[in-house]
Formats: C-alpha cells, sequence, structure tokens
C-alpha cells in the first residue's frame, strides 16, 4: 500500500515537473524551437494572437525556417519584436525529405520537360522519370540498360563497362566522370539515372497524369493540310463526332523493383469514346500492362516479362518497331534514340499497339526476346469480295487521327454499310522473336523474326481507296504518278493468302524475318540490321524477297561525333512495322497524298499518318564539331533517291552555335532541301526549299531565358506542266519567347510571334507546325506549378490570330452553278483563329 | 418560302422546341438562358471552384457555409463581371469543282455585357452555436443576352447586291436577392443556408429588314417581352469541415426551382399580331462538393477541386414536353500561390458537360491576381472559353427567295470573363 502512495505520490510529482515545464517562461536557457511548435506553444511568446498566428501559418503553409532572420520576412514582426523573440526561440534543423522527395527535387526541371514528352518517346519518358526516381546501381548495369538512358550513346555504354571491368566497381560519381571514351554529354546526363551502390525501394511508386487539351491536329513533320471535310464528320451524327477534348490518362507504378504496372487511356479530340464494355460498366477502351523485371536464377536471368500492353523495338526498326508515330531520320543516336528492347506500353500508339505476352531473357552471353500478341486493327475494307473466297479483304491498315466508326465522308462506305466501317475490322496475331549472341559488351549478333496472320484477306487494290471524278471516271487510272508504284507493290494479294498452325480463323499473313549486328571498337560503333520481307522465295536467296538494310558508322570524340548512315528499301518491303531511318513516310507523293483524289479525304490518312518509311536508298551524314568552348557546330547532309519515282533529293542542314560570354548564344541555321531539277519521269515535281533561322539566347539570372527569333524561308516550286516559270513561296518568321522561373515552384512562359508562310517551333513542351497564308500573330502562356514536391500542374493558354482574307470568289459553270444551287462558290471573309488551352496535371509518388 | 420562315420563327421562338434544337446552343441560351459561371475575381481566377476553398464573398453564390470563414465583425465586397461574347458564323463554300475549299465567314458579332454583384455579412459569436453569421445581397444569376446581325447579298449576282439585314437582339437577365445565415455548432465544422429570390425580365426582338424593294414584303419586326409571374424562390443549404490545417471539404444541395414567364409577343408585318403567353420553366436539383488542399510551399501554394450535377434530366418546359436533356457535370479545378503574403497568383479550370449530351462540352481556363492593403482586398481576373458547333441557317437564304444552303453553318463561339472586385473587412481577418 505504501508502495503505491509513494509510486502515486511520484507521478503526480512527474506531472507537476511537466506542467511546470509548459508554463515556464521562454527564456535564452528555455528556447522555443519554431519549426515544430504548435500554435498552443507559439502564443505563449510575447505576440499578439495574429502575429503568432501568422509564424504559425508559415511554417505550415509556406515551410521551415532555415535561420532565425527568417522571422523578419513574416508580416508583423518589426525590429523591436524580432529583437525580443530572437533570445526566446530557436530554428532546429527542419524536418528531411523522403529519398523520393530529394530525387524529385534534384530532377525536377527534369520532369517538367519530360512529363510531357510526345508519343514516339513514351517509352524512354517512363524509364527515365522511373530511374531517375529509382536510379540503378551502374556497378550492375546491363549494356542495354545503359544504352537506354538519356544521351548515352553505344560508345558511352561500352566505355563505362569496359572501365567497370577494368576498376571492378564505380564508388561514385567522380569514379564515373573518370571513365575513359565517356562523352561529357553522356556523363552529365547519366548520372541522374546511376547510383553506385545497391539501394533498394521498397513499396510503391510511381506516376500518374493527366492532360487535357483541346489542340487541333497537326503533321508531325513537313507540310500540314486540311485533312478532310469536317463538315462530313459533324453533320453524321451516327459517326459519334462530339465537343470532348484531347485526354490522356497514363500512369506507371512499380512496387519495388520487380513489379511493374500501367495503365493509359486517350481519346483524341471530338472523337467517341470506345469501351471496353458497356453492358454492365462502361469500362473505357485503354492500354493496361504488368511486368516482371530483372529476376535471376544461376546465371539465366528473366530480364523482363509483360502481360498486357507492351512495345518491341529490334535492331534498327527494320523489322519491329510498334509506334504509331514516324520520326524523320530516326538514327538512332541523340535526340533520335531508339528503345532497345521490350516495355510495358501506355503510350499513345493505338493501331499497332500490342496485346499479350513478352518476355526477355538472358544466359551468360545469349539473350532472347519473344512476343505473341492478338488485337485489333483499323483498316480500310475493301467492297467486293476477294477472289473467289468470297470474303471481304482489307485494303490497308491505317492510324486514324479520330477513330469514328466509319469514314463519314466515304460516300459507299457510308453509315447504312457498317459492315465495311474502318474500325477494329481486322484482327491481328501477331508474335515474334530475336536472339542475340554478345561477343562482347556492345558487339553482337542477332537474328529476329515476326509473323503477323489477319484474319482477312489482304488485298491492297487501290482503286478501292481512290474515287472517282465528275464524269464517273476512276481516279486511279486517270491520276496515277510513277510515285504511286509504292501503292501498287504493297503486299497482299494471292502471295499474302495462307493459314495459321496456331490460328483457325487466319485468311492471310505476313512473315518478316531479319538480322542485326553491332559492334563497339573503341570509340567506333558500328551497327547494321538487314530484313527481307517474305514473298515465297527462300530466305537464304538473298534479292530474291523485298529487302531492306541499314548500316551505320558512329564515331565519338570529347568534342567531336560524326555519324554515316546508309540505308535501302526495296519497294516491295511493306513492312507495317518498320519504323527504321527515313526522311519521309511511305507513300509520300502518291495519289494517297492528295486526299481530295481519294473516295473519302479521311484515307489521305494514309500518307499523313504513316509511320513506316518510304523506300528509298540514300546516304546520311551528321556531325558535331565543338571547335572551340565559344563555337560549336553541327551540319548535316542527306542525299537519297526515292525508290518509286527515281527522285533524286539532297538535304543539308548547317548550325553554328556562337557563345561569346556564357549567357548569351548566337544560333545560325540554314537548310537547303531541293529534288533535283532533271527527272524524265515526274519532270513538274522539282522543288527548293531554303531556310534560315537566326536565334539569340539570353540565359538571365535564376535560370530565366529570354530567346528571339527570325526565321526566313523560300520553297520554289514548278507548278504545273502548263504554267511556265517557278513559283516562288515566301515563309518568314520573329519571334519572342520569355520564361522567368519566380523560384524552383512557380514558373511562367511566354512567347509571342508573327509569321507568315510556314514555320515550326517548339512552345513550351509541344511541337507545334504552323501555316498561314496571310500572315498570323501567335502567342501563348504558360504556366508550370509545383504545388509540392510530388505535384505538379501546368495549364496554357495559345491564340492565333491570322490576318482575314477577304472576298473569295470562285467562278464555276452556270450549270455547276445550277445543279448545285445548295452550295456557295464565294465567300465574304476567311477568318482563322484559335483559342487552345492545355491542362496537365502530373504526380510522382 | 413561306414555310421556311415560319419554321423559323417557330424555333426562334421556342414556343415548341423541337428535337432538332438539340444542337442550336444559341437557342437554349436565349430561351433558358446561361449560368452565370464565375461570380468575383477570385471564383473566376481558380476556375469557378470553390465549395471547400472559397472565401466568405462567394458564400451566397456558392456555399452558404463558406461564411463560417467570416471573422467578427461587419464586412462587404461588390464588385462587377465583364464578358464578351464573339459568335463567328461560317458556311462551306467550294472551289470551280465543287471541292471543299474552307469556310467562309458571314457573320461576326461581338459584344460586351457586364454583371454587378453586392454582399453585406455579419458575424458575431454565439454560445448556442458558436458563430453566427448573416448575409445579404444582389447577384446575378441567369444571363439571356444575344446579340446577332447579318448582311444578306445575292451569292449569284456578280454586282454583290444587298439584300437585307436580319439581326436577333435580346437583353436582359435574372438576378437573385439572396440572404443567408451559417452556424458554427462544431469547431471546424459549418453548416449554412440560403434562400434566393429571382427578378428580372428579358426583352427580344428580330427584324428581317429588306433593302431591295421587290422584297419589302417580307420585312418583319417581331418584339417578346418576358416578365415574370412570380418571383421565384430558390434555397441552399451548405456545408464545410475542415479535417485538419490542411484539407477542408465543401458540399452544397441546391433545390430544384421554376421560373414561370408572362410572354408578350408582337409581330409587326402585314398586320400586327398580339400575343400573350405564359410559360413554366422547372430547373432542376443541383448538387457539389469540393475539397481544398494546402500544401507547404515556399509560394503557400493551395488547390480546390470541385464537381457539380445537375439534374437536367428532370427540366420541364412547359411549352416543350418532349425535351430530352442529359443530366451534366462540372468539374472545376484552382490552384493559388501566395507573393509576399499579400499577392495571390491564381489559374483555374472548369470543365462542363451541356444539357443536350454529355458529349458536349465547354472549357474554360482563367488567371487572376489582386492586391491587399490592410483591410482592403483588391482581385482581378480574365478567362475565356472557346466552343465549336454546327447548326443550319439562322435565317434560311428562302426568306430571300434564295435557294437556302444545304450545308450547316459552323459556329464558333469564344468568350471572354473578366471580373473585378473590391471587399473590405470591418474587422481583422486573415487573408
Amino acid at each position: 500500500m505504501i508502495k503505491k502512495l509513494i509510486l502515486l505520490f511520484f507521478l503526480l510529482y512527474l506531472n507537476g515537473l511537466l506542467y511546470a515545464q509548459q508554463s515556464t517562461p521562454y527564456s535564452d536557457k528555455n528556447q522555443l524551437d519554431l519549426n515544430h511548435a504548435s500554435y498552443e506553444e507559439i502564443i505563449r511568446l510575447p505576440l499578439s494572437k495574429a502575429v503568432a498566428q501568422k509564424l504559425y501559418n508559415h511554417v505550415l503553409y509556406r515551410g521551415y525556417f532555415k535561420s532565425i532572420y527568417d522571422l523578419q520576412k513574416v508580416p508583423g514582426i518589426n525590429q523591436i519584436l524580432f529583437e525580443r523573440l530572437k533570445p526566446l526561440v530557436r530554428i532546429e534543423p527542419f524536418q528531411p525529405m523522403t529519398s523520393v522527395q530529394e530525387k524529385i527535387e534534384r530532377i525536377y526541371f527534369r520532369l517538367d520537360r519530360w512529363s510531357s514528352g510526345e508519343g514516339v518517346s513514351d517509352a524512354f519518358i517512363d524509364l527515365w522519370i522511373e530511374k531517375a526516381l529509382d536510379p540503378m546501381n551502374v556497378n550492375n548495369a546491363r549494356y542495354d540498360e545503359l544504352v537506354n538512358l538519356q544521351n548515352v550513346s553505344p560508345v558511352d555504354a561500352v566505355a563505362i563497362l569496359n572501365y567497370r571491368h577494368e576498376v571492378n566497381w564505380f564508388r561514385n560519381e567522380r569514379d564515373l566522370r573518370r571513365t575513359p571514351g565517356l562523352s561529357n554529354y553522356a556523363f552529365r546526363s547519366a548520372r541522374y539515372f546511376l547510383d553506385y551502390k545497391n539501394s533498394e525501394v521498397k513499396g510503391w511508386h510511381g506516376n500518374f497524369m493527366v492532360r487535357v487539351d483541346d489542340t487541333p491536329f497537326m503533321a508531325n513533320v513537313g507540310d500540314q493540310s486540311e485533312q478532310a471535310g469536317i463538315t462530313a464528320i459533324s453533320e453524321a451524327v451516327s459517326s459519334g463526332y462530339n465537343f470532348l477534348p484531347n485526354v490522356y490518362y497514363k500512369s506507371r507504378i512499380s512496387y519495388g523493383q520487380n513489379v511493374k504496372f500501367g495503365f493509359s487511356f486517350n481519346r483524341n479530340l471530338n472523337e467517341p469514346t470506345h469501351y471496353l464494355s458497356e453492358k454492365y460498366l462502361q469500362i473505357p477502351q485503354g492500354k493496361f500492362y504488368a511486368g516482371l523485371e530483372n529476376l535471376k536464377y544461376h546465371n539465366f536471368s528473366l530480364r523482363k516479362l509483360y502481360v498486357g500492353n507492351y512495345s518491341v523495338t529490334l535492331g534498327q526498326g527494320v523489322v519491329m518497331e510498334n509506334t504509331d508515330f514516324f520520326t524523320p531520320r530516326k538514327s538512332g543516336y541523340g535526340f533520335r534514340k531508339r528503345f532497345k528492347g521490350i516495355s510495358g506500353d501506355n503510350s499513345r500508339t493505338r493501331e499497332y499497339a500490342l496485346r499479350g505476352i513478352a518476355a526477355e531473357g538472358g544466359y551468360k552471353n545469349f539473350s532472347a526476346l519473344g512476343f505473341v500478341s492478338l488485337a485489333d486493327r483499323d483498316a480500310i475494307l475493301n467492297r467486293q469480295p476477294f477472289g473467289a473466297t468470297g470474303k471481304r479483304a482489307f485494303n490497308q491498315l491505317i492510324i486514324l487521327d479520330q477513330r469514328f466508326p466509319y469514314a463519314p465522308d466515304d460516300s459507299v462506305r457510308s453509315p447504312d454499310k457498317m459492315n465495311i466501317g474502318w474500325l477494329n475490322t481486322v484482327k491481328e496475331l501477331t508474335y515474334g522473336w530475336h536472339l542475340q549472341y554478345d561477343f562482347l559488351p556492345g558487339t553482337y549478333l542477332g537474328i529476329s523474326y515476326y509473323e503477323s496472320a489477319y484474319n482477312r484477306p489482304l488485298d491492297p487494290n487501290p482503286h478501292e481507296i481512290a474515287g472517282q471524278d465528275y464524269k464517273g471516271r476512276e481516279n486511279w487510272d486517270l491520276r496515277q504518278r510513277p510515285a504511286d508504284t509504292e501503292i501498287k507493290m504493297a503486299y497482299g494479294g494471292e502471295i499474302s493468302r495462307g493459314k495459321n498452325f496456331l490460328w483457325s480463323k487466319a485468311e492471310s499473313f505476313r512473315r518478316v524475318y531479319g538480322i542485326d549486328f553491332q559492334s563497339v571498337l573503341n570509340n567506333l560503333a558500328l551497327q547494321g540490321e538487314f530484313g527481307q520481307l517474305d514473298k515465297g522465295k527462300a530466305f537464304y536467296k538473298v534479292g530474291q524477297n523485298p529487302d531492306a538494310l541499314v548500316l551505320s558508322a558512329y564515331l565519338q570524340y570529347p568534342t567531336f561525333n560524326i555519324l554515316a548512315l546508309y540505308r535501302n528499301y526495296d519497294l516491295g518491303f511493306d513492312n507495317p512495322y518498320q519504323r527504321s531511318f527515313s526522311n519521309s513516310r511511305r507513300y509520300k507523293g502518291t495519289i494517297f497524298e492528295r486526299y481530295y483524289y481519294l473516295q473519302s479525304a479521311l484515307y489521305g490518312q494514309l500518307y499523313e499518318n504513316n509511320p513506316q518509311p518510304q523506300s528509298e536508298e540514300g546516304f546520311y551524314l551528321s556531325t558535331y564539331y565543338q571547335i572551340s568552348r565559344k563555337i560549336t557546330t553541327r551540319v548535316e547532309y542527306d542525299n537519297w533517291m526515292r525508290k518509286a519515282d527515281a527522285a533524286k533529293q539532297y538535304r543539308l542542314v548547317g548550325t553554328v552555335n556562337y557563345r561569346p560570354i556564357y549567357p548569351f548564344t548566337i544560333q545560325l541555321r540554314q537548310k537547303w532541301q531541293a529534288r533535283e531539277e532533271q527527272n524524265q519521269m515526274t519532270s513538274n515535281q522539282y522543288y527548293k526549299n531554303l531556310e534560315f533561322r537566326g536565334r539569340l539566347r539570353m540565359r538571365l539570372s535564376g535560370y530565366d531565358n529570354l530567346d528571339l527569333m527570325y526565321a526566313s524561308s523560300k520553297l520554289v516550286v514548278h507548278p504545273r506542266p502548263r504554267v511556265f516559270g517557278d513559283m516562288v513561296l515566301d515563309g518568314e518568321a520573329i519571334t519572342a519567347n520569355y520564361t522567368h522561373n519566380f523560384n524552383k515552384y512557380l514558373k511562367l512562359s511566354g512567347m509571342l510571334a508573327y509569321y507568315q508562310g510556314f514555320l515550326w517551333n517548339f512552345e513550351d513542351t509541344q511541337f507545334v507546325v504552323m501555316d498561314s497564308r496571310s500572315g498570323a500573330l501567335r502567342y501563348w502562356m504558360s504556366m508550370y506549378m509545383r504545388l509540392s514536391s510530388h505535384l505538379a500542374v501546368r495549364m496554357k493558354y495559345t491564340a492565333e490570330r491570322q490576318k482575314p482574307i477577304s472576298n473569295i470568289h470562285f467562278d464555276p459553270y452556270p450549270a455547276t452553278l445550277t445543279e448545285n444551287s445548295d452550295k456557295r462558290f464565294n465567300a465574304d471573309w476567311l477568318r482563322k483563329y484559335e483559342n487552345i488551352f492545355y491542362v496537365e496535371f502530373n504526380y510522382n509518388f | 418560302m413561306k414555310y421556311a420562315y415560319f419554321l423559323l420563327l417557330f424555333i426562334l421562338f421556342a414556343l415548341k422546341p423541337t428535337d432538332s434544337q438539340a444542337n442550336n446552343f444559341n437557342f437554349r441560351q436565349m430561351t433558358y438562358g446561361e449560368d452565370i459561371l464565375f461570380l468575383n475575381a477570385r471564383h473566376l481566377g481558380m476556375g469557378g471552384s470553390g465549395l471547400a476553398g472559397g472565401t466568405p464573398d462567394l458564400a451566397l453564390f456558392a456555399n452558404p457555409a463558406l461564411l463560417g470563414k467570416s471573422k467578427n465583425g461587419i464586412a462587404f465586397s461588390f464588385g462587377t463581371g465583364l464578358n464578351k461574347r464573339v459568335e463567328d458564323r461560317s458556311f462551306p463554300y467550294y472551289d470551280t469543282f465543287v471541292g471543299f475549299n474552307d469556310y467562309g465567314s458571314y457573320s461576326f458579332n461581338a459584344y460586351w455585357y457586364n454583371s454587378f454583384y453586392g454582399m453585406l455579412r455579419y458575424s458575431f459569436p454565439l454560445k448556442a452555436v458558436g458563430q453566427i453569421c448573416l448575409a445579404a445581397g444582389y447577384q446575378p444569376f441567369k444571363e439571356f443576352r444575344y446579340d446577332y446581325e447579318e448582311e444578306v447579298r445575292d451569292p449569284v449576282d456578280k454586282s454583290d447586291k444587298l439584300l437585307g439585314y436580319n439581326s436577333i437582339h435580346q437583353k436582359g437577365r435574372l438576378d437573385e436577392i439572396p440572404i443567408a445565415v451559417s452556424v458554427k455548432p462544431l469547431p471546424g465544422f459549418t453548416v449554412g443556408f440560403k434562400a434566393g429570390l429571382l427578378t428580372g425580365s428579358i426583352d427580344s426582338t428580330m427584324i428581317i429588314d429588306p433593302k431591295d424593294a421587290a422584297l419589302a414584303n417580307i420585312a418583319q419586326t417581331d418584339r417578346r417581352r418576358r416578365t415574370l409571374r412570380k418571383k421565384p424562390l430558390l434555397f441552399s443549404v451548405g456545408l464545410h469541415y475542415q479535417f485538419n490545417n490542411r484539407l477542408f471539404l465543401g458540399a452544397v444541395v441546391r433545390t430544384p426551382y421554376t421560373v414561370e414567364f408572362t410572354n408578350r409577343f408582337t409581330s409587326i408585318k402585314a398586320d400586327t399580331m398580339v400575343n400573350q403567353l405564359n410559360r413554366k420553366l422547372e430547373y432542376p436539383l443541383t448538387i457539389g462538393a469540393g475539397l481544398e488542399y494546402r500544401f507547404q510551399n515556399i509560394l503557400a501554394a493551395r488547390i480546390n477541386f470541385d464537381f457539380k450535377y445537375e439534374f437536367w434530366s428532370r427540366f420541364k418546359d412547359s411549352r416543350s414536353p418532349g425535351l430530352n436533356f442529359n443530366d451534366t457535370y462540372t468539374f472545376n479545378a484552382g490552384i493559388e500561390h501566395l507573393f509576399f503574403d499579400k499577392i495571390p497568383l491564381r489559374a483555374g479550370f472548369l470543365y462542363r458537360t451541356l444539357p443536350q449530351s454529355r458529349d458536349f462540352t465547354r472549357s474554360v481556363l482563367s488567371v487572376g491576381s489582386g492586391f491587399r492593403m490592410g483591410a482592403l482586398k483588391i482581385d482581378f481576373a480574365g478567362g475565356f472559353s472557346s466552343f465549336l458547333y454546327y447548326q443550319q441557317d439562322l435565317f434560311p437564304d428562302s426568306i430571300y427567295n434564295l435557294s437556302p444552303r444545304s450545308d450547316s453553318d459552323k459556329v464558333q463561339i469564344t468568350s471572354y470573363f473578366i471580373r473585378l472586385n473590391l471587399s473590405y473587412f470591418l474587422s481583422e481577418e486573415l487573408f
């Protein structure tokens, strides 16, 4: 009993002590830790309630005090009050950030740029964000992992591996910097993705992005055209036309380091939403994947295993690279890198999306990749049954900007004939593999193969695509040009007919096989890939099947590099998954480009959106030379011949950067591009394009910058055989771009531009192509707000006002007028203006 | 011709709208009014969000429970809203080979209209309910303004002969006189109640003014004046809850309300016709909820999200029983940063579906700022919205004895919003 009383007394004493401690006035011996104080504790300081609230709110909403003198920034604290408070409070170190937060803070400016990465590099963007937040140990990294990092060339990757072999272990960034042969450019990028020890990331991490905008469609490269009569689409209510904006949700989530998940949903402007299921619950048709990476069992490693949507890239893109997006001159180097291997796919690719299972594994120096996919494809169907089969064949696979159920302006495939729509009309089973043997790091030999089987016959009959003229004659018969040989050589017909041992519904097939190699010798990388499209000849009889070849050599020095690339694609090498180096899309210059001759103007997308390279033979040279610390130069030269009409062309681009002082750069860029003046096959297709760009870049304090640009271009064309002399189309533009960083949490940027003619430009995170005959004023303003380490929001407004054109008047025959009295052939004004919004939320965790 | 002409009148004055009206957004606006999306500058700058993160100035408009944020004392605020609407109508024109060329603009109407709001509130402690706040004010509720003019010329005649002018002018707005009360029964929890009385009238004029003597007989002036038969009453109940120092929740329910108009219709053609009809519009229930999250950020960042759902499928028009509207939803997001504790920088985004279809949407992007001098706060904001749809010619060419166009017009509506307001606190209140 006595013991209990003593204990009770002791507890009461302790409580009294504690209470006494709480109520003791603050002094220089009993200072208040402001960064971790509650409002009740702050109010006990000698200040008013309002100022106490402000002090408390400052820590809560603006962040921790870093020094006692930060108190002076709080409104209401004057010098006298500060002197009074100073001995009573102390500033303890603020709470450290989590490791993910720390990494985000280190690379937030890169996340800003990557977050809006467009189409072609989705797999890279995902990988880079992931590796930036969850770096890989350079001491365990494989060649294929290193070479996928930003700005790392094969020479750089091999240099790292060789030096690692020599020193056994990179201890830190300084060791990496010493790597012989590693370019400064690669080092500065790679260091963000690399770690020097095994740092296991536990739990869930990843990112989530939502983007909503109403940016209209534009060509990725080259000329932008009015693609199709929007009237037809908008008036056909059954087409599903709507006023919904572009929407893109994308997420990538990892659990630990080995388990990956991802999903995405992409709906383009005005198109209907397509659902996976509508019966009980409307589930939008999106993409998803689940994957495992880097599992090891003795000498065998399962590098990647993906179920769901995945992307595959082999070699130089001759055989397989399943993106919907065309990238001109995709050399595999610098900004035109090519993702190597397989990855989970949450990109905006819709037509060539692969869905099924894909795996990549390795055993010692041997590696293998295999995949199988069963997915729907959008394709234009023929109206007439194919041969004696009685079945309707598909004509061409097509990438649609807007996935309507049918081509609304195709009068012969109109809504009452939904059985010849173009949406998901062909089922494609695709499987393939790639085997590779690595002789040395970066030196390997590989063979690849894929086969696509379709549940319809394949018959690319051009009469089914081209329309008729006003007399009912076939445009295909009337309007053919030599370039149309590419259409004539499209793969299909009887040669494509066949069965598939895995799929009883298969009606036709396509097989492509190839061989690729790479060798890195010190600072020289040699690469090559050869592919053949199976047209019934033995694969070893080279030259009898249509084939494609890419060879390249890349030499790298610290201040100089040069890339030489040769490609040669046969006309008959019609491989829809080919994405190798080319200047132009397939079907350029053909009747598919002249949409007004087609059954539907929307079939113009067969050219406009075609990601396949045209068949061409050419030699490309690209070189970068840093003459001094102040002057750098870059020269690109390409000389090629389009196979279809033997048209020879060249393109030469020279760029000089002069930086007399660090914050000021002068950039001059000149492009010369022309098609040969004499060509017997298409004598009137001559053109020449000259383009000059002068740019002044001023780096101001706080990472602000001001960028002024002047561009001038001339396009010389020979319009028609009966018109004498050349026509010159001038283009001119002047732009001013300003970026202001208020701090690392808020960035404001904007541009003001006047242009006339054709112009391409980078606007914040968007690449845009513009065209205005009459001249246009264009401006945009963008706010990039980081609300916390994890959440960032971008809002952008773009406006364009083209100078109106008045009194447009056509003068048809009176009979035409009478027959079309419900139509108008003149207009008072042609006004063109745009108001575009862009909103994006990004969450990284 | 006469058929088309009467059809036009039939549609324009919406005595009995048809299903084809579904795409005619300007008709809907003329007949049922356009919701006021943004009351004041902060509301606009935050993209119309504020059910949880709004200031007490927004209480009468968005959520009466926001009154619970008031400090004890008297405060008032008032401001003006300026809106500009640009309507560009164009038709497709064809080249010599009857190939589609482009859209030629034939009517370009740009006009400004304004509104005004004011409110007064008084807040004081009351033991039984923690704190009580009373407020009253005057604010815009539904806008009916519409201006349209077009010139008609002979499309075939080479001399570009002037045939006449067509116009529609409508002005008027329903304003609300609200009173509200809020109480704080629990710490961090506020309940608010609002009752509002609608007032206003709408005047419309449609004129066909031929300038060719041969067409004098088609001249027509139609006038309509819509007055409220009785003042409609509407109620809102809102709540606001503070989870912790960073997260806040707001929710509101607005009851359905009925607007009954007396239409006095006057048509002057050959003979003057006067007609008087009643029309009852039953507007639906609205529910909404929003969140505010305040980050720890050197610029004191906060983000607001609101979601509102309006049961437009239950909307009823006594003159048009067959209306087939859909429920609509609105999503608002707003971000606010604060410089030097005095200067906010705001950006907002609004996305809403329209009653005609969930596939028809409007988006608004906005920015705003302001400054504070002691108890005085001045805010300003601007926003824009662009909207495109296709619609048959408002005045068919057949009125002028021409072949009517079979193609739909492209109608591009661009709206600009400007808000400027001033608040004054007779008691001290933190920003």
